[in-house]
């Protein structure tokens, strides 16, 4: 249901498939970006800043990204996807809207209470 | 509130790292492998690093020894340990030379040929809900 890549801005092994190129190919196979982890830059070489090469300027490197499969058809999941992507979508990407939406679809099935609704957007949003 | 136990999940949450050696920060599924919601399937082709995820994630995760691609065999590029930078890709020297230090990182210590293993063919894993 979700899919965390590694994609760089610019390619540090031959052949290796850039970013633009990973992502035409996960929406070809329905999947949806969701959000960017850890955005990396790196300083160009020879310049560096204070004299600490881990300290970049803006030149972009690489970064994760995360993926949802049927992110705007989340109708396609089983009741027992939704509930993971509601958890994955709060554990691992503190993003309690993405949570939210797979209860609501939850609640539309009658598998869920809706008190677990209302207290979860009072309590995360 | 606990969104987990209220949604009374009744399966784990699988889940795979893929080169699971080059997350340098505290992987977005941490959270739910140490609580016992998923369970980690941890795959990495280069066997040096396995001791140490052992011992960060001990029973709550299975380790698999495989570089993951097409099964066929293929030319692994091991750069140094502390890089994470071992590869079935070859290292682009020219573009490691754009950045600082990246020379050294991308250095090949050893060129190996390996047998590859494909995801979908792997006995000890089911359905993946989390890569």
């Amino acid at each position: 249901m979700a899919v965390q890549l590694e994609v760089s801005f610019i390619c540090l092994y031959e052949n290796q498939p850039s970013f633009d190129e990973v992502d035409m190919w996960m929406r070809s196979i329905g999947f949806a970006p969701h959000r960017f982890f850890d955005i990396k830059s790196w300083s160009i070489s020879p310049t560096t800043r204070g004299n600490d090469f881990r300290q970049p300027f803006n030149q972009l490197l690489e970064s994760d990204i995360v993926y949802v499969k049927d992110l705007l058809n989340i109708k396609n999941h089983s009741s027992v996807q939704l509930k993971m992507l509601a958890i994955i979508s709060e554990v691992s990407f503190d993003s309690p809207d993405l949570a939210i939406r797979c209860l609501w679809e939850l609640m539309s099935r009658t598998t869920l209470d809706a008190r677990v609704i209302s207290q979860f957007t009072v309590a995360r949003t | 509130m606990n969104l987990i136990e209220r949604v009374q999940l009744s399966d784990p949450i699988n889940i795979a790292d893929i080169g699971v050696a080059s997350i340098n920060e505290t992987p977005a599924y941490s959270d739910l492998v140490i609580g016992e919601y998923g369970h980690l399937f941890a795959f990495d082709g280069d066997s040096r690093q396995i001791p140490a995820l052992q011992k960060l994630y001990g029973e709550h995760a299975t380790f698999l020894n495989h570089f993951l691609a097409d099964g066929a065999q293929h030319t692994a590029y091991i750069c140094r340990e502390d890089t994470a930078i071992t590869s079935l890709f070859k290292p682009h020297q020219s573009a490691l030379a754009f950045f600082n230090n990246f020379s050294s990182f991308g250095k090949v210590v050893k060129q190996q040929r390996i047998q590859t293993a494909r995801l979908d063919v792997i006995d000890e894993i089911g359905d993946l809900h989390f890569i």
